[in-house]
C-alpha cells in the first residue's frame, strides 16, 4: 500500500523568494516501484473464452458430442467389426442380406424378408421354393390361402384349359381300323368338351370360333398334312357338354404299304380370333367304346379330362403317348387353376450361413480321421460302417484350399439304410466359405458384392471426413496466405490480387472439378486439388476483410511506431484477432466439401480409388435401379444416406455454436 | 450517371472474367482425349470435315510427318487417302474464337446426337429444364419466405423450433438422396408417380405427375435456404430501434412488421431471388441425371460420359454465363434496392 501513497512532507524549509524551496522539488517516490494492481478477477484466454461460450449452447454441444460419437463408432466399426469390406475381394454369395440387428422372427430389423404368393404343395405341406431353401423359412410365419393360377402347374388340379388363337391342342395318337372295302383306315369319333366357354380373357372382344383338324401319321412315324374336318364351330356357353362328331380316315395305301399295320392319326383343336376355354375334354369312338371297359388296348387312358394335369413336356410321364399335347408354344395352358398359395417370412442369413450338406470324398474323410477329428471303421469291402462313425473332437474344421473353416459333423439318419459305396459321404457343416465362427449379423445388411454395409459405411464416412478436412485445411492455408498478403499490402497489389479472385470465383466449381478429374483421373489427390482451386476464395476474402478491419487500429499503429516489423504486426497483432472467424469458416467448409464430393460421386465423377459415402450411395443406387426399384433393397441407400445426413447435421449444429462462440457480437444474426 | 458507369464497368468486368474462364476451360477441355465419332465411315467423314471447317483439324491427302500421327484416316472407294490431323490447341483456340464471335458457330456433336449443331441441341434441351425450374421457383420462393416470416414472428416458440429443426434436417440431406428416396417411395413402392421423366408422347396427366418428384426434390433445398435467409433478416429487423420507434408512434404490430420490418428485411433477399431467376436457365445436373430429365444438366453429364467435346464446351459456357449473369444481377440489384449501398464506391 505504501507504494502508491503520495507523500508530501514539508520539512525544514529553505524559503525561496516565491515561497518554494528546493526541498519541494525532490523525487518523492524515486526509490519506490509503481505498478498497477493485478486484476482480482480470474484471468481467461481467448480460447478458454470461446470454449466457455460454446458450452453454454446446449444444441451445439449435443451436435459436437454426436459428431464425436459418430467418429468413434466409425473407427471402431471400421477396425474391429468382422465382415468383409474389401472391394477387391467381393463375396457375392453374401450379397444383399437385409439389415439385421435383432434375432430372426422379431419382426423388425431382423434380417428377414417377406415372401408372398408362393405356390404351396399340399402333398408335402411345404411352399414351392425355386431357388430358396426350405430350412430358411420361419415355419410359424407360414400362412396358406386358396387362389387360382393362370398356367398349368403340378400343384393344382382343375380350372380351365385355354387355347389361344392359332394355337393347337393335339389329341393322343389313335389307331384306326381298316374300312370294309379295304380302301382306307377310318374311324368315327366324337369329341366332347366340358363347359366350353369363352370371354374369360377380357382383352379379346371378338367371339371365338374353333376348328378341328385331322393329321395322319404314316408307318414311318412321319406326320401327314393336316386335313380340316370341321371349321367355324361356335360356342354355346349354356351347354354343360359340347359334343362334336367326327369321321376321320387315312388312305390305306398311303398309310400302310404292306397293309399289316393299322394306320394312325390324331385330332387337332384350333381356336380362331379369340381364346376358347373348357374344363375337360374326352374323345370316344362310335365303333369301339373308348371310355368303357372291355378294350384291351390303352384306350382307357385316352380319357383325358384335365389337360392341365399333364406335364409340360410329358417326358417322364408314363403312357406319354396317351396324353393330349400342345403345339410348340405356351399358347395352350391352364387358366384359373385352383391352387393353394402361401406367404412366409424368410431368413436369408440361414440360407447363406446356416447348416448345409456337402458330399465329402473318402480322401477328405480320411484327412479328418488322420487329424483325429473323427473315427470310423471300414468293412471288408472297404465301405465305411456308418454306425462306427463318431466325432472325436469338437473343433472340427474343413480345409478348402488353404483355409480352415469351422465344421459341424452330423450324420444323416437316412444314410445308413441305403446301400453304400465308397464314393461320397454326406456330412453337414456350417457354411465354411466366409470364415465366420458363428452366425454373423450385418446391422446395415450387405451390398451387391456381399460387403458388410456397416463396415463399408464407417470406412466411407471416415474417408469423406478426411477429404473434407484435408480440402478445408489446404484452402485455409492458401486463403490465409493470399488474403493476408492482399489485405495487408492494400493498394495496387490488393487490386491485382482481387481481380484474380474475381475470375476464379466465377468459375463454376462443377466444371473445374469435372475437367480436373477427366484430365488427371478419379483419384484422391486430383479431387483434392480440384476442390482447392476455387475453394480457397472464400477464406481469402474473409481474411482480407479481417485485415482491413484491424490494420488501421490504434494498437497496430502503436506497435508500428515502436518499430515492429511487418511479420510481427501480421502474426502478433492483426491475425490473432481475425483468426477465430477464419477458422470457423474453414470448419464450416468441411460439410460443403463432403456434400460436393458425394454429389459428384453420385454423378459417376467421384473417387474411384477410395470408398466414400458418395461412392457407396452411387453404387447402391445403381444396384437398386438394376433391380427395378425393388423396395426390399431400399436399405442399401437409406443407411449411407442417413449417416451422410447425420454427419452434415452434426456439422450444422456444431458449426452454429462455434460461430456464435467465436464471434459473440454476431450471435443470433443468422441462426 | 454514376450508376450507368458502374453498370457498364461491371458488365465489362464480367465479360473479361467470362473470357478468361472460357479460355481456361477451352484449354482444359481440349486436353481431354476426344471421343471418336459414332456411326459409319460416312458419318465420321462428315464429322471430321466439319471439324476441319471449324478449324480444329486440318486434312491432307498426304501423310505429313511434321503434324504428328493423324487422328483419323479416310480411305475413299477409289483408294485415295485423306489424313486428318489435330491442330495445336492455341490454333484451335483462335479458330474457336473466330467461329463463336463472327459466326456464332459452336461446332457439331460427335456422339450424343451426331453431326447436329451444338447450340441447337442446347436450345432443344432448355424447355424441360426451364419448366422444372420455373415450377420449383414458383413453389419455393413464396413457401420459403412465408415459412421464414412465420418462424421469425414466432421466434423461440415451439413453432419456430419445429420449423428450424426441419429446415436444418432438410438442408443437410443432399438433394440426390432426397430424390432417390422420393423415387423409391412414390415411384416404385406406391406406384403413384412415374419413376422417370415421362416421354413427350405420354398423356398430359402423366407428364404433370412426372414433374412432382423433380420439383419437390429441387424445392426443398430452396425453401430451406429462403426460410433461413428471411428468418435471419427479419429477426434482425424486428429487434431494431426503428421498429421500436414505429411501435411507439402507435403503429400496430402488424403494421410495423409489414411496413417497416418486412420491407427492410427484403432488401438482401430480393437480389438472391433475382439471381435465382437467372439460374432458372441452368439445370441441376444431378437431379436431371437421376430423373432422366432431358435438360441441359443431363446434357452436361452425357457429354462427359461420351467425351463429346463440342457439346461439353458449349454446355460449360452456358453454365459459366449463367453464373456470371446471376452475379451481376445480384450485385446490381443490391445497389438499386438498398440506398445505403453506393455502387462503385471506393472502400
Amino acid at each position: 500500500m505504501e507504494n502508491n501513497e503520495f507523500s508530501f512532507a514539508p520539512q525544514t524549509p529553505a524559503v525561496a523568494a516565491d515561497g518554494f524551496t528546493s526541498e519541494d522539488f525532490k523525487f518523492v517516490q524515486l526509490d519506490k516501484s509503481i505498478h498497477d494492481q493485478r486484476f482480482q478477477g480470474r484471468s481467461t484466454t481467448y480460447l478458454r473464452d470461446i470454449v466457455r461460450r460454446f458450452v453454454k449452447n446446449k444444441t451445439s454441444v449435443f451436435g459436437f458430442c454426436l459428431f464425436g460419437l459418430l467418429i468413434l463408432l466409425a473407427i471402431g466399426f471400421a477396425l474391429f467389426l468382422p465382415g468383409n469390406a474389401d472391394k477387391t475381394s467381393p463375396t457375392p454369395a453374401e450379397k444383399q442380406l437385409p439389415p439385421k440387428l435383432f434375432a430372426a422372427g422379431t419382426g423388425f430389423w431382423d434380417g428377414t424378408r417377406k415372401y408372398e404368393e408362393y405356390l404351396f404343395d399340399t402333398e408335402t405341406g411345404q411352399p414351392v421354393l425355386g431357388s430358396l431353401e426350405q430350412d430358411a423359412i420361419l415355419q410359424d410365419t407360414l400362412v396358406t390361402y386358396a387362389g387360382t393360377y393362370d398356367s398349368e402347374t403340378p400343384y393344382g388340379h382343375g380350372g380351365y384349359v385355354v387355347i389361344d388363337p392359332s394355337a393347337q391342342l393335339r389329341s393322343p395318337v389313335l389307331e384306326m381300323s381298316l374300312a370294309d372295302d379295304g380302301s382306307a383306315y377310318q374311324g368315327e369319333y366324337s369329341l366332347t368338351f366340358d363347359h366350353l366357354t369363352y370371354g374369360l380373357d377380357t382383352s379379346y372382344t371378338s367371339t371365338p370360333t374353333y376348328a378341328i383338324w385331322f393329321q395322319g401319321i404314316d408307318n414311318s412315324g412321319a406326320t401327314m398334312s393336316n386335313v380340316q374336318l370341321v371349321s367355324g364351330l361356335t360356342i354355346d356357353t349354356s351347354l354343360e357338354q359340347t359334343t362334336v362328331d367326327l369321321s376321320a380316315y387315312v388312305d390305306a395305301i398311303q398309310a400302310n404299304a404292306s397293309g399289316e399295320l393299322p394306320a394312325r392319326g390324331r385330332f387337332i383343336v384350333q381356336a380362331a380370333d379369340a381364346p376358347i376355354f373348357f374344363e375337360g375334354i374326352s374323345l370316344s369312338s362310335s365303333e369301339v367304346d373308348w371310355s368303357g371297359t372291355g378294350i384291351d388296348d390303352a384306350s382307357d387312358d385316352l380319357m383325358i379330362t384335365r389337360y392341365n394335369e399333364t406335364s409340360d413336356t410329358g417326358d417322364d410321364i408314363e403312357g406319354y403317348e396317351n396324353w393330349w399335347t400342345r403345339s410348340s408354344s405356351q399358347s395352350v395352358h391352364g387358366y384359373r387353376v385352383p391352387v393353394t398359395y402361401c406367404d412366409f417370412t424368410y431368413d436369408p442369413y440361414e440360407e447363406v450361413y446356416g447348416i448345409s450338406t456337402v458330399s465329402m470324398t473318402p480322401g477328405t474323410l480320411n484327412d479328418l480321421k488322420t487329424r483325429g477329428a473323427i473315427d470310423y471303421q471300414l468293412d471288408e469291402d472297404g465301405v465305411i460302417i456308418i454306425d462306427s462313425l463318431v466325432e472325436l473332437s469338437e473343433e472340427n474344421y474343413l480345409i478348402i484350399g488353404d483355409s480352415e473353416y469351422p465344421m459341424e459333423l452330423k450324420i444323416s439318419s437316412g444314410i445308413a439304410g441305403t446301400t453304400w459305396t465308397l464314393e461320397a459321404y454326406q456330412i453337414t457343416y456350417k457354411n465354411p466359405t466366409f470364415g465366420y465362427t458363428s452366425m454373423p449379423i450385418h446391422i446395415f445388411g450387405t451390398d451387391v458384392n456381399g460387403l458388410d454395409m456397416l463396415k463399408l459405411v464407417s470406412i466411407g464416412m471416415l474417408y469423406s471426413l478426411l477429404i473434407g478436412i484435408a480440402v478445408s485445411a489446404i484452402c485455409f492455408l492458401i486463403g490465409l496466405a493470399w488474403g493476408s498478403f492482399s489485405g495487408y499490402q492494400g493498394g495496387l497489389v490488393d487490386l491485382g490480387m482481387e481481380r484474380v479472385v474475381d475470375v476464379l470465383s466465377y468459375i463454376p466449381g462443377m466444371v473445374v472439378i469435372t475437367l480436373f478429374i477427366l484430365n488427371w483421373g478419379h483419384t484422391f489427390w486430383v479431387f483434392m486439388l480440384a476442390m482447392c482451386v476455387t475453394g480457397w476464395i472464400s477464406t481469402s476474402a474473409l481474411t482480407r476483410t479481417q485485415f482491413y478491419r484491424f490494420k488501421r487500429r490504434e494498437y497496430v499503429l502503436a506497435s508500428r511506431s515502436l518499430g515492429a516489423s511487418d511479420g510481427r504486426l501480421i502474426y502478433r497483432h492483426i491475425l490473432p484477432n481475425g483468426l477465430g472467424t477464419i477458422i470457423t469458416s474453414s470448419v464450416l467448409m468441411i460439410p460443403s466439401v463432403i456434400y460436393s464430393e458425394a454429389s459428384l460421386a453420385y454423378l459417376g465423377l467421384g473417387l474411384q480409388d477410395i470408398t466414400s459415402l458418395g461412392t457407396i450411395i452411387q453404387n447402391n443406387q445403381s444396384t437398386i435401379t438394376t433391380a427395378g426399384g425393388n423396395p426390399d433393397l431400399t436399405y442399401l441407400i437409406i443407411f449411407p444416406s442417413v449417416v451422410l445426413a447425420l454427419l452434415l447435421i452434426c456439422f450444422e449444429l456444431f458449426g452454429q455454436g462455434l460461430r456464435d462462440a467465436v464471434n459473440p457480437n454476431t450471435k443470433g444474426m443468422d441462426d | 450517371m454514376g450508376k450507368l458507369k458502374y453498370v457498364l464497368e461491371r458488365l465489362l468486368l464480367a465479360f473479361i472474367t467470362g473470357f478468361i474462364i472460357l479460355t481456361i476451360t477451352f484449354i482444359l477441355v481440349k486436353l481431354l482425349p476426344e471421343a471418336k465419332p459414332a456411326g459409319d465411315v460416312g458419318a465420321q467423314l462428315s464429322y471430321y470435315n466439319n471439324q476441319v471447317r471449324l478449324g480444329y483439324y486440318t486434312s491432307s491427302p498426304f501423310f505429313m510427318a511434321d503434324l504428328g500421327d493423324p487422328t483419323w484416316t479416310y480411305t475413299a472407294d477409289d483408294g485415295t487417302m485423306m489424313y486428318f490431323y489435330k491442330l495445336p490447341i492455341m490454333t484451335q483456340y483462335g479458330n474457336w474464337l473466330r467461329n463463336v464471335f463472327t459466326k456464332w458457330d459452336w461446332g457439331t456433336s460427335s456422339s450424343i446426337d451426331r453431326n447436329r449443331d451444338v447450340f441447337i441441341m442446347i436450345g432443344e434441351r432448355l424447355p424441360p429444364t426451364i419448366v422444372v425450374n420455373v415450377i420449383t421457383f414458383a413453389l419455393a420462393v413464396p413457401l420459403g419466405i412465408a415459412l421464414g416470416i412465420w418462424s421469425a414472428l414466432k421466434r423461440n416458440k415451439p413453432t419456430d423450433r419445429v420449423i428450424s429443426v426441419l429446415v436444418m434436417v432438410f438442408i443437410s440431406i443432399p438433394s440426390f438422396v432426397f430424390i432417390s428416396l422420393l423415387i423409391i417411395i412414390f415411384g416404385y413402392t406406391l406406384n403413384w408417380l412415374p419413376v422417370r421423366w415421362p416421354a413427350t408422347t405420354a398423356t398430359l396427366g402423366t407428364r404433370a405427375a412426372g414433374l412432382v418428384i423433380p420439383v419437390l426434390a429441387g424445392a426443398f433445398g430452396s425453401i430451406c435456404g429462403y426460410e433461413r435467409l428471411v428468418r435471419g433478416e427479419l429477426i434482425e429487423a424486428l429487434s431494431s430501434d426503428y421498429l421500436l420507434l414505429a411501435r411507439t408512434k402507435g403503429l400496430t404490430k402488424g403494421q410495423s412488421v409489414v411496413r417497416h420490418a418486412l420491407r427492410n428485411a427484403m432488401v438482401p433477399i430480393l437480389p438472391s431471388i433475382l439471381a435465382q431467376i437467372v439460374g432458372i436457365l441452368g439445370g441441376s445436373a444431378i437431379l436431371e441425371q437421376i430423373y432422366s430429365i432431358p435438360g441441359i444438366g443431363q446434357l452436361f453429364i452425357l457429354s462427359i460420359k461420351t467425351m463429346d467435346i463440342n457439346v461439353m464446351l458449349a454446355d460449360m459456357t452456358v453454365f459459366t454465363m449463367i453464373g456470371l449473369l446471376a452475379g451481376i444481377v445480384l450485385d446490381l440489384s443490391y445497389g438499386f434496392l438498398d440506398p445505403r449501398i453506393r455502387m462503385g464506391e471506393r472502400k
